[in-house]
């Protein structure tokens, strides 16, 4: 990008596309109003906000899956209404969603060609020209993706390469990227970024949606910030620093979001509680090995690295989800062997999955429901639930972890990742756990419920609970915890002290080094 | 050294038994090599020429409904009115027909046309209505065997034996049925994996929204499956219908079933997108080869041979679905 102030009239020149006064409104709730974007050819532009503040209602309506209430979307300056996502491919817009998006038992190639494979007068599918075609294409992108791969087989990475490339084999004039970059590690991350870059030298104009706002200072030119619905701002990255950016999208400063700093000294303590958890050279002969530490009470232990070595399976083994192969995990001193989940829970051990809407909740099912069903059978005289008794402590969960919601009979789905959250902790909570295992305890929760969730689970640890959490998420890895473990190639890496880690010393561990 | 290869080429070799591929059919037809061992020993008599003859025409009216079985399955449908289709088919074939040239002509085309009406009807409902299809094909399943019992209560009609000695013409190994049965799996097996629709209807089962976004509608897609169910139900009633100089009721019943399981035991998943028609012909020989044998072994021993026909038919379903679990 060429820098240097420009006119007003220069950059409406240049603006690619131009979305002007976009409302929406879901069943009555307002989710975007009056929301402007412009994007200039040939440049990186980010929007940022917490969830729910309608960044992908924005791009849903760009990209044709929705439909604004009111407001305009121009093309090159003329209006345009886009009806379907196949629509806005046609005119040269292509989204790479933060779900896959690709059909998982056809080949890459296969996936790429969907809707309009090349046919021959017999109408016979021209596989060896297209695939060569393709082939040419990935290697003039230096995108290597296998396109014999099956996409079920493919990486995170892989996957979103594959759509990058799919986006590539249009006339591709605008890309939309939502969190690329939420499963991918830093290598990958780096050459998703040449790749883009590369595009914008090519003069195609990106939106890029990231939570990660380190990301949006290395790669983007310009950053569009949403709260609520509603458009904060644009600003050019140069011009705007971190906290002033995360200000403008919660009204709240890091510092406020962690509530850790003051209470470093306590580290020390926890070791005089004693040990609460001793894992002892675990191994389950695939994803790790020769795994051991001690997680004590009251402490928060983070387990961090790449995604992808180990730490994943190394969670679920300690919960009797994933097998182990040899190695002793002991609690409160005592061996425990867990076969599956209902073994460790009544160790005092619960879990709390990555995948909330498939292994943490039955998202159909009412608040009520999914808070007693683990209990259920404790609380039934005769296999009949109690229902006044049950109803009292489910209320009692819901004000003591102040979950938002209307009645305790509506449905989970409809609630926001924060709230999910606390419905699955809600869950385990009557069954007074001392050891909680958290999987990326904040994956897809926005910064301010972030921050009660954070408060939670301290406070967890200051009525002596252990809290065991594997996060890809750096500042709540360094901020949040007492001490961290480092995993590379499913062995330990390093452990450090919170206190004394930074992410320099984190990111070199998680790379081998 | 070369012992190492030869392990691991062992290795390798037990590791693509246990995990198939996702396409391949390789798995079935080994089965189906090396269940021919026992056989021979068991029952000698199955590879007499005329007995295969008699197996190669007894599998074309399984096969052909089972190549339409598989298009839906592979889209995520399924179509449980084949058998009423078939018994309908033979019932209209069997009451319109004459010796006449051209009313033979006519009611064949007639025929056809049916059966492609019945595929817009299951195909149609499913696209205005959002229920499964395993519900909707039940209602015209039903719907289908009223008309045909309301048509005729007993076996009977007429077919033209001109008619019915073209469709059952044979020499030695070869006949008219099995021919056009080649021919019929030749022509889909093309549709499937070298054309769009092949394409779409792998996407349909796999992931429509995907497809929806490419700008193919999925419910056509699905309606073109049960068209080709219905076309390919009409083809075998026809067949039937000649073979047996009759219609009835109750001709097709036993294809439902049947066809789903060729269709499932050669390896497509009924969550759709999974399989493809090469292991359909494996179930279709495998089903139509026990089903024979049991015939041999029961005539020997003067038993009832149905009653073990299902429950060996039930095992090996059981079998293949303990099989293909570990693929998806």
């Amino acid at each position: 990008m060429s820098g240097g102030p420009r006119s007003p009239d220069t950059y409406r020149a240049l603006m690619i596309l131009e979305a002007e006064g976009i409302s929406k409104q879901f069943f009555g709730n307002t989710v975007l109003s009056n929301v402007s974007l412009g994007l200039e050819a040939g440049e990186i532009h980010a929007i940022v906000g917490e969830n729910g503040a309608g960044k992908s209602t924005l791009i849903k309506i760009i990209g044709g899956n929705y439909h604004a209430d009111a407001g305009t979307v121009s093309i090159d300056g003329a209006r345009v209404n886009i009806q379907s996502q196949h629509e806005a491919a046609e005119l040269g817009i292509h989204i790479v969603y933060q779900e896959y998006n690709l059909v998982r038992n056809m080949t890459v190639l296969e996936n790429i060609l969907l809707g309009r494979e090349p046919v021959g007068r017999n109408r016979l599918i021209r596989s060896a020209e297209a695939r060569n075609a393709i082939r040419e294409l990935a290697e003039r992108n230096s995108i290597k993706v296998d396109l014999d791969k099956y996409a079920g087989d493919l990486s995170s990475a892989e996957a979103k390469l594959t759509e990058i490339l799919r986006a590539c084999s249009h006339d591709m004039r605008i890309l939309i990227l939502d969190e690329p970059t939420a499963a991918l590690d830093e290598d990958d991350v780096h050459s998703l970024f040449e790749l883009l870059r590369a595009f914008r030298k090519r003069g195609i104009a990106i939106i890029y949606i990231s939570h990660r706002l380190d990301e949006v200072f290395r790669l983007c030119d310009r950053v569009t910030v949403l709260k609520d619905g509603r458009l904060i701002g644009t600003w050019k990255t140069k011009e705007i620093t971190h906290d002033v950016l995360i200000r403008s999208m919660v009204g709240r400063e890091l510092k406020d979001i962690f509530p850790m700093k003051d209470h470093r000294e306590g580290a020390g303590r926890t070791v005089h509680d004693g040990p609460a958890l001793e894992v002892e050279h675990l191994t389950d002969g695939e994803h790790f090995h020769d795994i051991s530490f001690t997680l004590f009470k009251g402490e928060i232990l983070g387990i961090g690295g790449m995604s992808g070595h180990g730490q994943r399976e190394l969670i679920r083994s300690l919960f009797g989800v994933h097998p182990v192969r040899a190695g002793t995990i002991r609690v409160n001193g005592v061996p425990a062997t867990f076969r599956h989940p209902g073994e460790a829970v009544k160790r005092g051990l619960v879990f709390l999955s990555d995948d909330r809407r498939n292994e943490g909740l039955a998202v159909t099912q009412p608040i009520f429901r999914n808070i007693i069903y683990p209990s259920m059978q404790r609380r039934s005289t005769l296999g009949v639930l109690n229902r006044t008794e049950n109803t009292e402590i489910v209320v009692d969960l819901v004000q003591k972890l102040r979950i938002k919601l209307t009645s305790i009979h509506e449905t989970v789905q409809g609630l926001s990742g924060g709230n999910q959250q606390r419905v699955v902790l809600a869950k385990w909570l009557p069954f007074d756990p001392r050891i909680l295992l958290f999987h990326e305890p904040t994956l897809g929760i926005d910064v301010g419920a972030k921050a009660e969730i954070y408060a939670l689970l301290k406070g967890f640890a200051n009525e002596g609970k252990s809290v065991l959490m594997v996060t890809s998420d750096m500042l709540e890895l360094i901020n949040m915890t007492d001490r961290i473990i480092v995993m590379y190639e499913g062995a330990v890496q390093a452990v450090l002290r919170s206190a004394e880690a930074t992410e320099e010393v984190v990111m070199a561990a998680a790379s081998g080094k | 050294m070369g012992d190492n290869a030869l392990s691991l080429r062992a290795k390798a070799l037990l590791n693509s038994l246990v995990h198939p591929a996702r396409h391949s059919s390789r798995q079935i037809w080994v089965l189906l090599l090396l269940l021919l061992v026992p056989v021979a020993i068991i029952v000698p008599e199955f590879f007499r020429s005329r007995n295969l003859a008699n197996v190669l025409v007894q599998m074309v009216p399984l096969g052909i409904i089972a190549i339409g079985q598989t298009f839906v399955i592979l889209g995520a449908g399924i179509d449980l009115s084949v058998g009423a289709q078939v018994s309908l088919i033979t019932l209209v074939a069997s009451t319109v027909m004459t010796d006449s040239p051209v009313v033979i002509l006519l009611t064949v085309l007639l025929c056809l046309g049916l059966g492609t009406t019945f595929g817009l009807l299951n195909g149609g409902i499913l696209r205005l209505f959002p229920i499964p299809p395993i519900i909707a094909t039940l209602c015209t399943g039903y719907l289908f065997q009223g008309i045909a019992f309301a048509l005729h209560k007993t076996t009977g009609g007429y077919i033209s034996p001109a008619f019915s000695r073209v469709l059952t013409a044979s020499s030695g190994l070869l006949s008219f049925p099995f021919a056009m049965f080649i021919l019929l799996f030749a022509v889909f097996h093309m549709v499937l994996h070298r054309m769009r629709l092949g394409r779409y209807v792998y996407a349909l089962g796999g992931n429509p929204e995907v497809l929806a976004n490419t700008g193919v509608r999925p419910s056509g897609v699905r309606i073109r499956t049960y068209v080709i169910s219905g076309l390919l139900c009409a083809v075998a009633g026809l067949y039937i219908a000649a073979r047996l100089k009759s219609g009835s009721s109750h001709y097709g019943s036993e294809y439902t079933l049947l066809s789903i399981t060729a269709t499932v035991v050669g390896g497509t998943s009924l969550m759709g997108g999974l399989g493809g028609l090469s292991g359909t012909l494996a179930g279709t020989i495998l089903v139509s080869m026990l089903n024979n044998i049991l015939n041999n072994v029961a005539f020997r021993y003067n038993l009832q041979s149905s009653y073990y026909r299902s429950i060996i038919i039930g095992l090996i379903l059981l079998m293949a679905m303990l099989f293909y679990r570990k693929r998806e």
